[in-house]
């Protein structure tokens, strides 16, 4: 392989040179320049975002004697000046348990290029990762293999980078095959770039709006609009009216048109719909969120339900952030079975609609409770709350529904089956059962407007395992699309956290004078 | 329009006049209803981790098929019912609850048809074959031979289930017998072995020989007798023979005879007929050095060693190569010319010079390069063995059985496991170890006990095998395997491709031409099917809804055969249902939410 070739060349080559690395210049002109990569056209700039994060997991990168580089300085450097850069820890070894198994462990997450490719085990437990996907079995790699598998990726993304293959700026001549290889550049200023380039055939339109979205970040300031926003209403306190109320719904609209413009950004370049891998299902569920909160608090006149939004938004979209070597930002393109497929486009947008509603009714749900304690209430039917909750539950509900029943056409459109037990499929049958079974205890009398607070944070956690534990605890099944290590602290912390909120309702539950009836 | 008094009066006259009503009122309470979904979420998400740890079949074995799961729903729906029941007479704002209630039920009726009445499984096609009617369903079959009868009966059997093992066997009867089916192994993975197997009528010693290389820690097994399996490729990578002797016969290697036509004008490119059909590896070149200079022919052997002849001093003189191939510049042609078919040469100038070359030789013997001779040693029990590697000088000795000895081959060691003064190989299915990657049948370890307790020998049986088992008095045949469900129509596959992303291996479709047919109907049916878009016999609108048509989608493919693919076979006569309770548990709920009049209060 010529990657093989390239790493042993390394070697010899670079023999003795332990010496650092030269940095190239920060440049912001290369940003909107056209790179070919993973079968599109992309700038330059989402690039550099999407190398850095493949292999350090940030899109900062730590380098001994130069501290934190930014991604367009780290590709830079790679490309101007790659001597030496296979000594530097840069690529991530994120698997505790992978590094005890080649003998790495205690020397933190980050090893050079070097280390990595001098280890033979790395490459048996790869190699075993290869085999168990290539003969088709169901029987996925070990967890080890699959890590293992992870990093020889990350070195070749390396070696691709050290060598400049990774480079491919070169249009293909007037002429060629839209789908013709480009070539790649030695480095070189912009300027002679652009030229090169003008013969290219690719809408520099798109790839300016590309370069800004991944600069401008639409979803980042989308949650700082909306912290703005609750501050503001938090400010305000009660007043409907009133300067501070006002503030708060523009910075709330505001954080919605960031969103819905972010969206409308990201379909048109990536000339698909929204919700195709984990990344892009949180943004969704955020924009869900923040849509029904908006519409809500249109029709019934009630900032409540913004104020709710807002923690879900914000912890959406920063979570969205933490981690893009898991959560991949980048716009590539789709495995052909998701391409193009109507149902599942459906299906998919529906029921990430009710996770959308169900998480601002969680949000509710929390205000809700901390306002009865306070209150020494245990929330009549006819308390305006309630009715907030109640609201947000009837859509999540239907639309939790209506996008269950979808996955079943499409499965029955696609291969004759209705339903199969999937475990996915299992999980959101048993989110819905949990909020039907929230929806009838109260008309049975079972528990209050209280009951229906906590009921609909606990049921929140039925739709994370439906959502996120399916994919990435459970790992098995036909929608594991996403085995991977990525986040399972972070997601179970939040659902620990929130078991302990739960546990704390119930104790402190408001314990009315016997007289008042409790229904 | 009845008030909440109104209903409440009726319900307890009902309950006083009628043991029905009394039941109604009690099946269809509210909180029987939340304690049976509550306890059904509870099962499934249990269930999901259930699934996870073992497999779909597994999980749905003990949950989802299981007879208490089926009560379950049976209890849910006679909740339904009888919720609805309880509100008549209904009014205009029970709609939506009743649509949505008789919406489950619906679905539940859709499920519990398609369960029942319907399959899924797979069919494995070839391009060219017969046309199949069979598909194979994934529910395994235990089918015993009745020894008295020898009518068959079969049975389901699922080991993977509740899997047999020694100190938890299953006890089968044996129809027709008193002796009884003993099942204590299952593994899901075996493969087919040699193993030697004494037999005092086969005439001929056997050995069996273990090899452990640089590799790994386990060894390779082989098996030879001397007259019929003597012989061992270890993937072309080393050959091991068990001979009378270790003298090496004078092996007659094959002979060849080959002419070549020899251009001057077109060297490098003879015309060549060789009768072994392959090239001999010589090139022969005809000119002159110097222009005016005598007429020279160079021979240019195989291994790159090569001499220039004057011409005239090897025309028609036979030289005898190395390794004994023969060569003997024919004849020589100056300008040469076809006349009538015949080369002839016009005249003597050089214009056109072609010599014609015969050759005669054996060819070289494709050895591997590690070989390994044993021969029977002077005592029962022992071998001689000579090995070599290559060119390597080889190494020879005597070792018995048990003994580790070097092989001549760089990093390996072998051993003389076994040795029989006469057998014979048979071919067992055995357990594949943990360690060794490939995929095997899953396969199930059973013998026949007889009614006073006596064991017969016991065997691995692989799916979609069988094999006699035998007992003191008794023999029955047992196959093991998945069911076979036959169609009432044929399919045949008549092509399969499969386009790739541009510039890539990765497929990006399916597409698979299909023929069905139904002979007693005279019907062919073409249809193609691709990735998401399957087939479905019979065609037409009303098979369609009644779901009493099969639907055939891709499923599995081979990357190396081109000329086969897998489909998936689904046949479901309650789909229908289970669409309409759909729509209308959706109808239902939006109703429910929406469509009410507007109230103060939900309750």
């Amino acid at each position: 392989m010529r990657r093989l070739l390239f790493f042993l060349f390394f070697l010899t080559a670079a023999e003795g040179s332990r010496a650092g690395v030269t940095l190239a210049a920060q440049d912001r002109a290369y940003d909107t320049l056209a790179i070919q990569h993973r079968g599109r056209v992309k700038p330059w700039f989402g690039f550099t975002q999407e190398m850095t994060a493949s292999l350090t997991g940030r899109t900062k990168v730590s380098v001994p004697e130069h501290g934190r580089l930014g991604s367009r300085q780290f590709i830079l450097s790679l490309w101007q000046h790659p001597e030496g850069w296979e000594e530097q820890p840069v690529i991530l070894l994120d698997s505790a348990a992978l590094r005890k198994e080649i003998g790495l462990e205690g020397e933190g997450r980050f090893f050079s290029f070097r280390q990595l490719s001098e280890l033979p085990r790395l490459g048996q437990l790869a190699a075993e990762a290869e085999a168990a996907r290539a003969s088709g079995t169901s029987i996925p790699g070990t967890p080890l293999a699959s890590a293992a598998q992870a990093v020889r990726m990350r070195l070749a993304i390396f070696s691709s980078l050290r060598s400049g293959e990774a480079f491919r700026m070169l249009p293909p001549p007037e002429g060629s095959r839209p789908e013709a290889a480009w070539a790649p550049l030695p480095f070189q200023p912009a300027d002679s770039i652009r030229e090169l380039q003008a013969r290219g055939d690719f809408s520099r339109t798109k790839l300016a709006a590309e370069s800004f979205y991944f600069v401008f970040h639409p979803f980042r300031w989308a949650w700082v609009a909306w912290l703005l926003a609750a501050i503001c209403l938090l400010v305000a306190g009660r007043a409907a009216t009133g300067w501070g109320h006002r503030l708060g719904w523009l910075f709330a609209l505001s954080g919605g048109v960031l969103l819905v413009g972010g969206f409308a950004l990201r379909i048109w370049l990536s000339g698909r719909p929204p919700v195709t891998n984990m990344y892009e299902s949180i943004l969704w569920v955020a924009f869900a969120a923040a849509l029904f909160a908006l519409i809500f608090s249109y029709r019934h006149r009630s900032s409540t339900y913004l104020l709710a939004a807002a923690p879900v938004v914000i912890l959406c979209l920063i979570a969205s952030d933490l981690q893009p070597a898991v959560l991949d930002p980048a716009m590539n393109p789709l495995v052909p079975v998701l391409r193009s497929n109507f149902w599942l486009t459906t299906h998919v947008l529906t029921i990430t609609l009710s996770y959308g509603a169900f998480a601002l009714a969680a949000a509710l749900g929390h205000f809700l409770v901390i306002g009865a304690i306070r209150k020494n209430s245990l929330l009549p039917n006819d308390d305006p709350g309630v009715l907030h909750l109640y609201r947000s539950l009837q859509i999540g509900i239907l639309l939790l529904a209506v996008g269950v029943i979808l996955g079943g056409v499409w499965a029955n459109y696609s291969w004759g089956r209705f339903w199969d037990w999937d475990p996915k499929e299992t999980w959101s049958l048993v989110a819905f059962l949990s909020y039907v079974v929230l929806l009838h205890g109260r008309l049975a009398g079972w528990w209050t407007g209280y009951g229906l607070a906590v009921g609909s944070i606990a049921g929140f956690l039925t739709i994370l395992m439906a959502w996120y534990g399916v994919n990435f605890v459970l790992g098995k099944g036909l929608h594991s699309y996403g085995f991977g290590a990525g986040g399972q602290s972070l997601v179970g912390t939040f659902a620990l956290i929130e078991i302990g909120f739960i546990f704390f309702a119930l104790l402190r539950r408001p314990r009315p004078a016997l007289t008042r009836s409790s229904a | 329009m009845l008030s909440k008094e109104e209903r409440k009066k009726l319900a307890e006259k009902r309950s006083s006049q009628s043991l029905v009503w009394r039941a109604v009122y009690a099946f269809g309470s509210l909180d029987l209803a939340i304690l049976l979904l509550l306890s059904l979420a509870g099962v499934c998400a249990v269930a999901t981790f259930l699934e996870s740890g073992f497999s779909a079949r597994v999980a749905r074995a003990y949950v989802y098929s299981a007879p208490w799961f089926n009560i379950w729903l049976l209890l849910l729906s006679l909740n339904l019912t009888c919720s609805a029941a309880t509100r008549w007479p209904w009014e205009k704002k029970h709609a939506g609850f009743v649509i949505t209630h008789a919406g489950i039920l619906v679905l539940l009726a859709g499920a519990l048809i398609g369960r029942s009445k319907g399959f899924e499984g797979s069919v494995d096609l070839l391009k060219g074959a017969p046309p199949s009617a069979e598909v194979l369903l994934d529910r395994p079959r235990l089918t015993v031979e009745s020894p008295a009868t020898g009518q068959l009966f079969s049975t389901p059997f699922d080991p993977e289930v509740r899997p047999p093992q020694p100190n938890h066997p299953r006890l089968l009867p044996l129809p027709g017998s008193e002796a009884r089916l003993f099942v204590d192994g299952f593994t899901r993975r075996s493969h087919e072995k040699s193993v030697l197997a004494p037999d005092p009528g086969a005439g001929q010693p056997g050995l069996t020989l273990e090899l452990t290389g640089p590799f790994g820690p386990e060894p390779i097994s082989t098996s030879l007798t001397l007259g019929t399996f003597p012989r061992s490729d270890l993937g072309n990578v080393a050959v091991v023979e068990f001979r009378p002797s270790l003298l090496q016969p004078q092996e007659t290697r094959p002979t060849f005879r080959e002419t070549q036509m020899i251009l001057a004008r077109d060297p490098g490119h003879p015309i060549l007929h060789n009768t072994a059909g392959i090239s001999s590896g010589y090139q022969f070149f005809v000119g002159s050095r110097e222009p005016g200079g005598p007429m020279e022919l160079e021979i240019l052997r195989p291994d790159g060693s090569g001499e220039v002849y004057r011409l005239t001093e090897i025309l028609e003189r036979t030289l005898v190569d190395a390794e004994g191939t023969q060569v003997l510049a024919a004849r020589y042609w100056p300008n040469l010319v076809l006349r009538e078919g015949q080369p002839a040469s016009a005249d003597d100038r050089p214009d056109n010079p072609a010599v014609l070359v015969m050759l005669e030789g054996s060819l070289a013997d494709p050895a591997a390069p590690a070989k390994l001779l044993l021969a029977p040693g002077p005592v029962p029990g022992t071998v001689l063995f000579r090995g070599h590697s290559g060119t390597d000088k080889p190494v020879t000795g005597q070792a018995k059985v048990g003994e580790v000895f070097s092989p001549g081959w760089q990093g390996w060691s072998a051993r003389l496991a076994a040795w029989e003064s006469s057998a014979r190989l048979e071919t067992v299915t055995a357990p594949l170890p943990a360690s060794d990657p490939r995929p095997g049948r899953p396969a199930i370890h059973a013998r026949l006990r007889t009614a006073e307790g006596q064991d017969g020998p016991a065997r691995w049986i692989a799916s979609g095998t069988s094999a006699i088992l035998q007992a003191e008095g008794t023999a029955s045949r047992v196959g093991f395997g998945l069911e076979l469900r036959p169609l009432p129509f044929t399919l045949r596959l008549d092509s399969f491709e499969v386009p790739r992303d541009p510039g890539t291996e990765e497929p990006a479709n399916f597409i698979a031409a299909v023929t069905f047919a139904e002979e007693k109907k005279n019907l062919e049916v073409p249809a193609q099917l691709q990735m998401n878009q399957p087939a479905t016999f019979p065609p037409g609108l009303w098979p369609q809804i009644t779901g009493l048509s099969y639907k055939f989608s891709q499923a599995g493919w081979d990357p190396q055969n081109l000329n086969r693919t897998t489909l998936q076979v689904l046949y479901d006569p309650g789909w229908m249902l289970k669409w309409a309770g759909s729509l209308l548990i959706v109808a239902g709920i939006f109703s429910m939410f929406y469509l009410r009049p507007p109230r103060s209060s939900a309750t």
